[in-house]
């Protein structure tokens, strides 16, 4: 009987002490709302807390620069000025658009930042959501053209064609912006660090046991969080354009915030998501919205795009990736299936 | 009662203290990440994450039996409608630690916490 | 054989009756065991392959009368680990354990059995997890079980007047 306690006693003790000996260096991590969003810096190096502010100041100046909702910005002084006059820009700004319209080529106008007009209409992700009539949208929709665009690389200006024209750089800003915070956090010694714009996701380094990050993607219509896969990806960006993000339903239709510049209407191709990984986040971002060109084309465009990689999940949760991926994706809810094709 | 009579019932006893608090420290350890396996015939029915204790849901476990009903809140679950005939299932009320589980023989459903106690994944994309 | 038959009828009208009583939950399968009373009792008098049978058979029409299908393999797979258990502590036992001492091992290892059992049918052994608060009713049902046992055969003289 006494052996038979001691035995327990000794067994108990193993278990108390291996519960608190796997001691591992915090990350530091801050989160602040900006560009429309949470943002959420994590460092895993030792480095002061400033590093992080700097990143966030760095997010702010391209708010400052790049919202529509700012009165005063660079953007919304283009808008103003449609079909009046140039705007002079700052370089960040300039190179924003012109990135912009390098990827409405390569996405054949289904990415078009010159869907203000479109957007506005709509209201989607704001309480004064709302179904336009086909008659606004007929109205507005020729005023979508990013061709339109017209850039002047000497003088630093840009200018709208057409009066009533607008640019949206909601879907390309948040990508520049976490590359800048990277670039920022670089420069002030951080190697390893994530970096979350409103779920899209820039890696810095590998983790600091010099592994893969592992990032999960999130499961459509659940709680925030809850993933149906992860990849494992080195220094990349993950950005996804998912329905489930910003949507209203109405008479029974969801309306979703990933609109086609073509019809006016959000696309309606039976996705739910479309996650790219790219080197840069900026790219990652315009790239994501290769969404409103369906499966199959957005599918040919991100396989033909060196270094880039995709992941589409459809409405029957059923999900693609491109052949790059293959070893480096794994699902992790029985619910969704990968498929090969 | 006899000397060997004793024995037996010490042995037992200490033996369940033992496992119960073994599991209990078990039980305890930090977890990053919580979630509920929903298993019936030994397969992953679904996996429902625990993590968000805001989220409310009603799942329905549909089996070739019956149906029976699990409700998912403050980041734990339990059974609210069951068709089995013994309806323990129902009884065994709310779980919310990782390792414990609800048991629904009639149906051969089994429900059960589980925690990741390394992080799965660093982050997600939304 | 007319004995064994009143035994496998008393223990299926202490099992009905078990059934009726409301029992406080405490893990799944967690009960008193009545019937095991004259598991108990029958391997003092009949030993082994005789209580093997009475056992087997109040299983058996137990299914039929009282519970669903599926509790079938559950029960079954209880009292044949319990009653093994029980024969070899009497054995091994022998002049140093009582009706209690096995009684409380054989309820020990009807709900061992039992979760046995489930984990199979279930297809999952973390529900195993439940073993110890079980183990700890199994003593508390396997003490009661054994004084009712020793009570019963303490007065068995008196049945000797059946003469069977």
């Amino acid at each position: 009987m006494k052996k038979f306690t001691a035995f327990f006693g000794i067994f108990l003790l193993i278990f108390i002490f291996s519960g608190c000996s796997n001691k591992n260096s915090q990350p530091i991590s801050d989160t602040k709302f900006a560009l429309d969003t949470y943002c959420t810096l994590t460092v895993y190096d030792k480095v002061p807390k400033k590093v992080l502010d700097d990143g966030f100041k760095a997010i702010e100046d391209i708010e400052k620069k790049m919202s529509v909702t700012i009165e005063d910005s660079e953007v919304s002084e283009i808008n103003k000025n449609a079909g009046i006059r140039p705007v002079k820009v700052s370089p960040d700004t300039f190179y924003v658009i012109k990135k912009a319209i390098h990827f409405s080529e390569i996405e054949k106008g289904y990415f078009d930042i010159t869907v203000g007009p479109i957007v506005n209409l709509w209201n989607i992700g704001t309480d004064k959501a709302r179904v336009p009539s086909a008659e606004e949208i007929k109205a507005k929709l020729p005023l979508v053209n990013y061709k339109n665009i017209v850039l002047d690389e000497k003088n630093m200006t840009v200018m709208l064609k057409d009066k009533g024209m607008s640019i949206d750089l909601g879907g390309i800003a948040k990508g520049y912006a976490a590359d800048k915070v990277a670039e920022v956090l670089k420069k002030e010694g951080v190697k390893h660090a994530i970096i979350n714009l409103g779920g899209d996701v820039l890696t810095i380094g590998t983790k600091p046991d010099g592994t893969n990050w592992r990032v999960g993607i999130q499961t459509p219509f659940k709680p925030r969080g809850e993933y149906f896969g992860i990849v494992e990806v080195g220094e990349k960006a993950v950005v996804t354009s998912g329905v489930y993000e910003r949507y209203f339903e109405k008479d029974g239709k969801l309306y979703h915030h990933i609109l086609n510049p073509f019809t006016g209407y959000p696309a309606d191709n039976h996705l739910y998501s479309v996650t790219i990984i790219t080197d840069t986040s900026i790219d990652g971002d315009a790239l994501a919205k290769v969404f409103v060109m369906g499966l199959d084309e957005g599918m040919r465009v991100a396989e033909n795009l060196p270094g880039v990689e995709a992941i589409f999940v459809t409405d029957d949760k059923k999900v693609y990736i491109t052949s790059g991926l293959k070893g480096n994706f794994r699902i992790t809810d029985p619910e969704y299936t990968l498929m090969t094709k | 009662m006899k000397k060997g009579d004793i024995f037996i019932i010490l042995f037992v006893a200490v033996l369940s203290v033992g496992l119960l608090v073994f599991y209990r420290i078990s039980a305890t350890q930090q977890y990053h990440h919580k979630y509920a396996v929903i298993m019936i015939d030994g397969k992953v029915y679904k996996k429902v994450s625990l993590d968000d204790v805001n989220h409310k849901e009603e799942i329905p476990i549909v089996t070739k039996q019956g149906k029976n009903i699990l409700l998912v809140k403050n980041g734990g679950v339990q059974v609210i409608h069951a068709e089995c005939p013994d309806k323990i299932c129902m009884k065994e009320g709310f779980i919310d630690k990782p390792g414990q589980s609800i048991v629904c023989l009639p149906f051969r459903i089994v429900v059960e916490i589980r925690g990741d106690k390394s992080v799965e994944i660093d982050e997600v994309t939304y | 054989m007319v004995f064994l038959s009143i035994l496998v009828s008393t223990s299926l009208i202490l099992y009905i009756i078990e059934g009726m009583l409301p029992v406080p939950f405490i893990a799944p399968g967690a009960k008193l065991g009545l019937a095991n009373i004259i598991t108990v009792t029958s391997l003092y008098l009949f030993g082994f392959i005789d209580t093997l049978i009475v056992l087997i058979v109040r299983i058996l029409l137990a299914t039929f009368f009282a519970s669903s299908p599926s509790t079938f393999f559950y029960s079954l797979g209880g009292g044949l680990l319990s009653l093994v258990v029980m024969h070899l502590v009497k054995n091994i036992g022998k002049n140093h354990v009582s009706e209690v001492g096995v009684s409380v091992s054989g309820g020990v290892f009807h709900n061992i059995g039992q979760m046995l059992v489930a984990s199979a049918i279930v297809q999952n052994i973390n529900i195993m997890i439940y073993l110890p608060v079980l183990m700890i009713a199994g003593i508390g049902t396997g003490i009661f079980v054994g004084l009712s046992s020793k009570f019963l055969l303490k007065h068995w003289n008196k049945f000797k007047i059946l003469k069977y």
